[in-house]
């Protein structure tokens, strides 16, 4: 925990991990130098390796779309910016690319969401979440709110799944807190499809069409 | 005196601080001036509560002396408790106990989370390693579902951690062995 310089070889560790999410997701991790300093290269690298596991798990159990929007909503409940907008981000982009709609929870009003009251914030979600498309995130959202604020006790493996989310992203907000004040445009999307360009692109023309038409 | 707080004794070495409205700079300077004094002055560790259900917002600048706040509680070895019904405000604290390098602090919604984890030992990180561990077993004792593997390895790998080996190829994490950590 202590604010120490980094070794050399942690500050090899950090360029060399700036390149991988380059050429991984399209962008050079600007929390990498925290990581390293607060935990560590081993401690950070089984992080990653452990997350990328779950990930991977939750894509198995609800599908790559939601998989995001639960690791999304994890960083929404613990006010870090950097993890909410960019997997809301990411899982917006999967669903326009498989599904060609917007999600319903527009990632730039996470910010908004993240000044109100929990209760505000889980109706919200919940209303964003509707319909028959959504009935199963509609569940996940309360659910996982109820085991991150304690008022339930796990009693699934679903439980278990979201809970585990909980805590890895609050284990890595120790480092991405940092970026509490980021300009939300700046934060990108967290996995390879952060990397098309095109589709971004016009994911962003439909996104901006659509908070033009909400706004008149 | 400043009305953006007040400090209150609930138990003998547990102590409130309720913050509202808009943080300034002066108010938690303020605030530095009359909790440390109150929590050097305890005979056993302090626990502290930072109610900030009824704070509206705060400037970039009282985050800052909120920090250096945190790193004077944290050198009395005090624990903190952050309780936030919004997140961002829980983000505030989750900021504060780490920029001020406090392992003792921690945010949570509720109240009910917050006392249970003042009268714990173990640090903000801590907590979280432990669940792992504990997700780890209870998978091992139910295991046979794909997602299992998963929740062993967690266990398995915090166990090595916590005896000190980085590697993951340690001992099964096994029920009983808490690593020293409840």
């Amino acid at each position: 925990m202590s604010r120490r310089e980094l070794t050399r070889g942690q500050r090899v560790f950090v360029a060399l991990w700036r390149r991988v999410t380059m050429a991984m997701a399209g962008f050079s991790d600007p929390n990498a130098l925290e990581f390293v300093r607060t935990f560590g290269v081993r401690e950070f690298v089984r992080w990653v390796k452990t997350s990328f596991d779950l990930l991977q798990i939750l894509q198995e159990r609800w599908g790559p779309i939601e998989a995001q929007m639960i690791i999304a909503c994890a960083g929404v409940w613990s006010g870090c910016r950097w993890c909410s907008i960019g997997h809301m981000l990411t899982g917006n982009l999967e669903l326009f690319k498989r599904e060609q709609r917007l999600g319903p929870v527009d990632e730039r009003e996470i910010p908004r969401l993240q000044l109100m009251r929990d209760s505000e914030v889980l109706a919200e979600l919940l209303g964003c979440y509707c319909g028959s498309r959504w009935e199963e995130m509609h569940a996940l959202v309360h659910r996982q709110y109820l085991l991150r604020s304690g008022q339930v006790e796990e009693s699934s493996r679903d439980d278990q799944l979201l809970q585990m989310t909980n805590y890895m992203w609050e284990w890595v907000n120790e480092c991405t807190m940092l970026k509490m004040d980021l300009d939300p445009d700046a934060i990108p999307a967290q996995s390879a499809i952060g990397k098309d360009r095109a589709l971004i692109g016009r994911y962003q023309q439909a996104r901006r069409q659509a908070r033009q038409h909400a706004r008149r | 005196m400043s009305d953006a707080f007040t400090i209150e004794f609930i138990e003998p070495c547990r102590l409130i601080v309720r913050l509202r409205g808009e943080l300034e700079e002066d108010d938690v300077r303020q605030l530095s001036g009359e909790l440390l004094p109150r929590l050097r002055a305890l005979s056993a560790r302090g626990e502290l509560i930072m109610d900030l259900l009824a704070l509206a917002s705060f400037t970039t600048a009282a985050r800052m002396s909120l920090t250096e706040l945190q790193r004077g509680i944290a050198s009395l070895g005090s624990r903190t408790a952050f309780v936030a019904d919004r997140p961002r405000l829980r983000g505030l604290g989750l900021y504060v106990a780490h920029v001020s390098d406090d392992p003792n602090a921690r945010s949570f919604h509720l109240l009910n989370q917050a006392t249970a984890w003042l009268r714990d030992t173990e640090g903000r990180l801590e907590s979280i390693t432990s669940y792992f561990r504990r997700a780890g077993r209870r998978s091992r004792r139910s295991g046979r579902r794909s997602s299992d593997e998963f929740f062993r390895r967690m266990a398995r790998s915090r166990s090595s951690s916590d005896s000190g080996d980085d590697g993951d190829s340690g001992d099964d994490g096994d029920d009983g062995d808490d690593g020293g950590r409840g």
